[in-house]
């Protein structure tokens, strides 16, 4: 069995068999086929070999199958290949457990802290008010304040004298309106103590401040 | 009472026939079988898949002109073991 020259022909002869080629080429190769005895018998053979198609392609699926990129699964799959394993974990029902009994107590204390009244949590405030309350009957000196001192701050850096005052606020049941004329004589006492211990208050009288001016350049 | 016509006799003709069919199958599938495995799986992608060399070529993992020579020598080669 010889070969047709025509390696263009022989080259799609198996195209003609199975039907891949375009009209004119089949045509074109038909034509071809009738008057070339090479490629007619290189088609009949062709044709017995896909006529015994047992013969078994060995080709290696595993090979073409490693090959080929690997599916991305989707989000469903990936969630039911995760939610068996949930379903079957202890430990998953352990801690589903856990937090919800931590979301009810945190939940629970969240809801009584807000309905709490309001009490003892805001004595700091009360203490601040009553403290710097203006009041004309109040015979506590009144220091030249700086900004520094304002009363915020006087309840929060002492922290000693804040909890004094608390309990003296406490006794005597002072409200949030109430002024330094509702104290006691002992109460005043006490809080003018711990005024006078609360560190960076400036003395009462302002400290002289002489100015030099040098004659000469002072008056130009 | 069924009738026999003669074409339903199994002549001696038929016989040898069959024979020589199966002979020419039976070579066929031996040629094809020779091959080496590289040449064996390009030629019946080619053949009896009717694959492109371009698809051959990715199914093999070589190139397109790779698979090309391998098909034809594989055609070669079956040819030569059908003459001999």
């Amino acid at each position: 069995m010889t070969e047709c020259m025509n390696a263009e022909v022989r080259d799609a002869l198996p195209d003609l068999l199975h039907g891949r080629l375009g009209d004119l080429d089949r045509a074109t190769m038909k034509a071809h086929v009738e008057s070339c005895a090479d490629c007619r018998a290189e088609l009949a053979l062709m044709e017995r070999v896909r006529a015994y198609a047992p013969l078994g392609p060995s080709i290696d699926v595993s090979r073409i199958v490693s090959m080929l990129p690997a599916p991305v699964p989707s989000a469903e799959q990936q969630v039911a290949q995760i939610a068996p394993g949930r379903q079957h974990s202890g430990m998953s029902k352990i801690w589903k457990l856990a937090a919800a009994v931590a979301l009810i107590v945190a939940g629970t204390l969240t809801f009584s802290k807000s309905r709490e009244p309001v009490s003892s949590g805001s004595t700091v405030a009360k203490i601040a008010t009553v403290v710097h309350a203006p009041s004309a009957a109040s015979e506590v000196p009144a220091p030249a304040v700086t900004p520094e001192a304002q009363p915020k701050e006087v309840a929060i850096t002492n922290p000693v004298a804040v909890a004094t005052s608390k309990r003296v606020v406490s006794t005597s049941g002072l409200s949030l309106t109430g002024g330094v004329q509702d104290l006691t004589d002992t109460q005043l006492e006490a809080l003018l103590r711990e005024v006078d211990n609360v560190e960076g208050l400036p003395t009462a009288e302002p400290e002289t401040i002489s100015v030099v001016v040098d004659g000469d350049e002072g008056l130009q | 009472m069924v009738s026999i016509e003669p074409s339903d006799a199994s002549t001696e003709y038929d016989a040898l026939d069959g024979m020589l069919a199966e002979e020419a199958e039976n070579r066929v599938i031996k040629a094809v079988k020779s091959l080496s495995p590289t040449q064996h799986e390009v030629f019946l992608l080619r053949v009896e898949q009717g694959l492109s060399y371009k698809e051959i070529a990715e199914v093999v993992g070589t190139t397109e002109g790779a698979a090309r020579v391998h098909y034809h020598h594989a055609m070669r080669a079956v040819k030569e073991f059908l003459n001999d």
